[in-house]
C-alpha cells in the first residue's frame, strides 16, 4: 500500500493506493500532478528521518510527504 | 499589521485572507517581490484578487490539531517526542547545524562551522498559518532532512550568543561564571537538556579563547557528559546524538589532556 501524506487544515489527509492497482495508481498519480500544480514538494519517506526528493510520482513508493516551499521571516 | 496599505503602488495579485467591517482587507501578496507578505490593504485600493479566502478560511480545529500532532509523533524520534512534550521545543541534528523546532518565528540553530554560537532564525512553509503548527514542524523536519543548506539560506540565522566575552579580573569571572551556571540549571530545571548541554559548551569555549583552560575543561566535560547522558535515555537515536555533538567532545578532550592542566 502506498500513500501521500498531505499537510492541510485537517490535519493532513492521508492518499492511498494499492500497488499494482492501476485505476488506484491513475487517482494517485492524478492528485500528485495537481499538488505539484499547487508549488508543493513531495519528499518520499526512506525511515527514521530520512526523505529524498520524488520528481515524478513512482507508484512503488510506500510513503510519500508533501510540503510547501519554505520561506524566510 | 497596524496600519492599512495606503499607497497608491499597485500590490499585484493577492489572495483575500479576510474582509473587515471598514471596508479593509487583509490580504496575502500571491506575485512580485513581495510574495508571500500578508498585510491590510485599505477600502479605496483596487484589488487584483486571485483566490479568495474569506468565506472559506478557518482557524484549524482542535481535531485538526491533534492529527497533526499525530503526525508529527510519527515522524520524531523518541528523544524529540519527549522533549517537545516536556519543553515546547526539540533538536534537529543535520550534518550541517543543529536546528531547534518548535518556537514559531524563532528556531534557534547552531551551525557546524560555529557550534559554540547560538543564532535565531525564523524558517515557515508558506501559508502555514492555515494549518495546525505541528503540521509546520513536519515539513521542517522533511526539509531539514532534505536540504539543510538550504533551510539555512533561507532563514540567514543570526547570532543570539547567551553568553558574552568572559571578564578579565576574577571577581567580575566569577560572576559571569555564576551567572552561566544559574542559567545553564534554570534550563536542566526546566527539561532543556541539550539546551543545557550546548549552553555549557559554549560557556566552555568562550573561557578557552579567553585562556581559562581549567574552568573550560571542567564545563566542556560538563556538557559532554550531558550529551552522552541524553543518548542512553534515548538509545534509538543516540549513536546520531553522540556523533553530531563531536565538537562538544573534541573541546572536552582537548581540555582534558595533560598540557591543560594547570591553569585556572
Amino acid at each position: 500500500m502506498g500513500t501521500m501524506l498531505i499537510p492541510d487544515r485537517t490535519g493532513h489527509t492521508t492518499v492511498a493506493w494499492r500497488q499494482g492497482d492501476a485505476a488506484g495508481e491513475a487517482a494517485a498519480a492524478e492528485r500528485f500532478a495537481t499538488l505539484l500544480s499547487e508549488r508543493m514538494t513531495p519528499f518520499v519517506h526512506l525511515g527514521a528521518q530520512q526523505y529524498e526528493p520524488l520528481p515524478a510520482f513512482d507508484p512503488t513508493a510506500d510513503e510519500i510527504l508533501w510540503v510547501r516551499p519554505l520561506q524566510g521571516g | 499589521m497596524a496600519e492599512p496599505h495606503r499607497s497608491t503602488r499597485p500590490l499585484g495579485p493577492v489572495e483575500v485572507l479576510e474582509r473587515f467591517a471598514n471596508g479593509a482587507h487583509l490580504v496575502r501578496i500571491a506575485d512580485g517581490c513581495r510574495r508571500g507578505e500578508v498585510c491590510v490593504v485599505a477600502s479605496d485600493v483596487r484589488l487584483e484578487v486571485v483566490t479568495d479566502r474569506s468565506c472559506g478560511w478557518r482557524p484549524p480545529t482542535a481535531g485538526a490539531q491533534g492529527r497533526a500532532r499525530e503526525l508529527l509523533a510519527t515522524r520524531c524520534t523518541e528523544r524529540q517526542r519527549a522533549t517537545y512534550e516536556r519543553t515546547g521545543t526539540f533538536w534537529v541534528l543535520t550534518p550541517v547545524a543543529w536546528v531547534r523546532l518548535g518556537t514559531l518565528y524563532d528556531l534557534r540553530v547552531r551551525t557546524m562551522r560555529s557550534p559554540w554560537t547560538q543564532r535565531a532564525t525564523c524558517v515557515v512553509t508558506e501559508r502555514f498559518d492555515e494549518r495546525p503548527i505541528d503540521d509546520l514542524w513536519t515539513e521542517l523536519l522533511g526539509w531539514l532532512a532534505v536540504d539543510p543548506a538550504g533551510f539555512l539560506r533561507i532563514g540567514n540565522p543570526q547570532p543570539c550568543a547567551q553568553v558574552g566575552r568572559p571578564p578579565a579580573r576574577r571577581a567580575e569571572l566569577e560572576s559571569w561564571l555564576r551567572a552561566g551556571r544559574d542559567r545553564w540549571r534554570a534550563l536542566r530545571a526546566a527539561g532543556f537538556e541539550l539546551d543545557a548541554a550546548h549552553l555549557a559548551f559554549e560557556l566552555a569555549r568562550a573561557l578557552h579563547v579567553a585562556g581559562r583552560p581549567r574552568w573550560a575543561a571542567d564545563l566542556a566535560a560538563r556538557a559532554w557528559q550531558q550529551v552522552l547522558d541524553e543518548a542512553s535515555r534515548f538509545p534509538d537515536d543516540a549513536g546520531a546524538v553522540v556523533a553530531a555533538h563531536e565538537p562538544i567532545r573534541s573541546l572536552a578532550a582537548a581540555l582534558a589532556a595533560p598540557a591543560h592542566a594547570g591553569g585556572v
